[in-house]
């Protein structure tokens, strides 16, 4: 390797042609090895990679319907592959769903490419990586007495992370350093996944007052006629 | 779960999980109890031993290989690894091969002296944990109860080699009941789970047929737009409102993608309904609303409308000026100092509020305008750090958090 940064080996598996060939181009610190069509295609092949990009919705013909969502996530993570959700969804019910499944983070299309990067990074070190809105539900959860292992400074980086505060200012009002902050932050997110992955959806909506909506695999493309 | 402390403070779950984790201290907590039954003992058997020291060694290797066993189960907070079956099912024969070796032939039934019968009980309780196969089971049974009888029955008179036999049937008996009570949990804990699953895919259905009626009206509005753009040639006249109303549609498209708003349905205005339909204006921004700490804070007009319009104003700010890629209004409510606070942050330019004139915006839409509602407003910034705005309101003082069922 001959490149100025470390990249991620990573497979790409997206119905979107424009996704799976785009991404090689356009994410200079991702090692797009393998790009694949679904989830069948990706196991057929079995790429070396550190972590595998999913998209959760994956059309298949109407005959032909594939593996896709919550029981993508699942079944991969099951083959002990490292799983980044990469979607459009929103509903953080579903987003809660794939950390239940045992995905290893969350990322949305439409953040800037070079979170994406960051992301897969994140991920491929064994770090959790989730959105705004689970950090939100992460000290919600915190709050009501879910996460009991939580020190008195993750609660208070989390705090921080939930109001949309940067490391940086965080650290500066702690008086520690960034990567202490982060360090914290990195804690919290194991101890919320932790916490996700064992309990049932229908437990979290109870525990966290969410929507019931969502829980299930299919996408509202869908339910379309 | 008093028996493995701060291990499960709140209650197990009913989950899969939860069983194997109460299998767990079901495990440990037989072997602990019977490790501390022996230290109460220990003075009388070390005296009665025909050589304490190896006494001693033998219970010094148990102890070692029990608390690697137990650190292994807690932080795994399952007992499923069959190498660490295997490998107390082994100690636990090399346990009980050992204990001749300290205890002369009438204190090897009936006393503390010989405490490797009551200490690997334990291990049948475990086999019937780690292990899923029946003959696998029956196997650990075999090697614990074997290398008892080959242990205890040389040189045991009469009474006592009665004693050993009904003893052997104990491991039988500890395995057969705990795979009883241990299948049946996770059984049972397979079903609830089931059980959960379908009400919320029932209740998920009921969501998504609501859903669909929403989808269609927004696919709907979208077609003639789509067609007239896609016809090309659109008139001149037309394109100022075409393209306008393309961009309504392309956020209307966003928000459908959000978190469908939560139907109002309660009695006054509510500070997380103002920040709701606040931010709601504001959907082409890469805005995260979490708002639910703040869940069931009143808040009446004319404060409502001020707020609504201060969150507005930032929001506007943020759109303008900060070239941000993530704005977070956040809600909280702190009883302790009767406050409510509520934070609107974006991860944009930011800048020097010393050096900085607050235009008109910020100094009168905002500021001035929440002051005369008893609201103080406080703005953080810092060139390249994003801006971050709180704005903190007094609670009625008969609020109560809203908790969610089953909170510890």
């Amino acid at each position: 390797m001959t490149g100025d940064e470390p990249q991620v080996r990573v497979a790409a598996i997206d119905d979107d042609t424009l996704i799976r060939d785009g991404l090689r181009v356009l994410v200079p610190g991702l090692d797009v090895v393998a790009a694949c069509r679904d989830v069948a295609e990706f196991l057929a092949v079995r790429p070396r990679v550190e972590v595998v990009l999913l998209d959760l919705t994956l059309t298949g013909t109407a005959t032909d319907p594939v593996l896709q969502g919550t029981d993508a996530v699942a079944a991969l993570a099951a083959d002990g592959w490292r799983v980044l959700v990469y979607t459009n969804e929103r509903r953080r019910a579903v987003l809660v769903a794939c950390l239940n499944a045992g995905a290893r983070g969350v990322v949305h299309k439409a953040e800037p490419l070079p979170a994406l990067a960051a992301a897969a990074a994140d991920v491929a070190a064994g770090r959790i990586v989730i959105t705004q809105a689970l950090t939100g539900l992460a000290e919600l959860a915190g709050r009501r007495g879910r996460l009991p292992d939580l020190s008195p400074r993750e609660r208070d980086v989390l705090a921080g992370r939930a109001r949309g505060e940067s490391f940086r200012s965080i650290a500066r009002r702690l008086f520690i350093t960034e990567k202490t902050a982060s360090g914290y932050m990195d804690q919290v997110k194991h101890k919320f996944a932790a916490y996700l992955r064992e309990h049932s959806p229908a437990d979290l909506e109870r525990a966290l007052g969410l929507e019931p909506s969502g829980l299930t695999d299919r996408h509202p493309r869908d339910a379309l006629p | 779960m008093k028996l493995i402390g701060g291990l499960a403070t709140p209650a197990l779950p009913t989950t899969p999980a939860g069983v194997e984790l109460c299998a767990v201290a079901v495990f440990a907590g037989v072997r602990a109890v019977n490790l501390a039954q022996f230290a109460v003992a220990s003075p009388v058997a070390l005296r009665e031993a025909t050589s304490p020291v190896l006494l001693l060694v033998v219970l010094g290797g148990y102890l070692a290989e029990s608390a690697a066993i137990g650190a292994v189960v807690v932080s795994a907070r399952a007992y499923r690894d069959r190498r660490w079956g295997w490998a107390d099912t082994a100690t636990a024969g090399a346990v009980l091969l050992a204990q001749p070796l300290f205890t002369a032939a009438s204190d090897r039934t009936g006393s503390w002296t010989a405490w490797g019968f009551a200490c690997t009980l334990s291990s049948a309780v475990g086999a019937a944990v780690v292990f899923t196969r029946r003959r696998h089971i029956a196997v650990a049974v075999v090697v614990l109860a074997g290398c008892y009888l080959v242990a205890t029955l040389p040189g045991a008179a009469g009474g006592s080699a009665a004693t050993a036999l009904g003893n052997a049937f104990a491991y039988v008996g500890f395995a057969v009941l705990a795979r009883l009570l241990v299948g049946y949990l996770r059984r049972l804990a397979g079903d609830a789970e089931r059980a959960r699953s379908e009400a919320a895919r029932a209740a998920a259905e009921a969501a998504r047929l609501r859903e669909r009626e929403r989808q269609q009206r927004l696919l709907h509005d979208n077609i003639s737009v789509l067609r007239l753009f896609a016809g090309g040639g659109v008139p001149e006249e037309l394109d100022g409102p075409l393209r306008a109303q393309a961009m309504a549609l392309a956020n209307r498209v966003r928000a459908f993608l959000d978190d469908p708003p939560v139907e109002a349905g309660e009695p006054g205005p509510s500070l997380v309904s103002v920040l709701r339909a606040a931010v709601g204006d504001y959907r082409d921004l890469p805005v995260e609303a979490s708002v639910e700490l703040a869940d069931g804070v009143p808040l009446p007009e004319p404060a409502a409308g001020a707020v609504r319009a201060a969150v507005g104003t930032l929001l506007a700010n943020v759109r303008m000026h900060a070239d941000a890629s993530n704005v977070v209004v956040h809600a909280d409510a702190d009883p302790a100092e009767g406050e409510w606070e509520v934070t609107v942050a974006d991860d944009g330019r930011g800048f020097d509020p010393a050096a900085t004139p607050r235009g008109f915006g910020l100094r009168d839409q905002v500021e001035r305008a929440l002051a005369a509602h008893g609201i103080a407003v406080h703005v953080h910034s810092v060139p390249g750090d994003g801006t971050r705005v709180t704005l903190r309101g007094p609670l009625p003082a008969s609020w109560e958090a809203v908790e969610p069922e089953g909170t510890p």
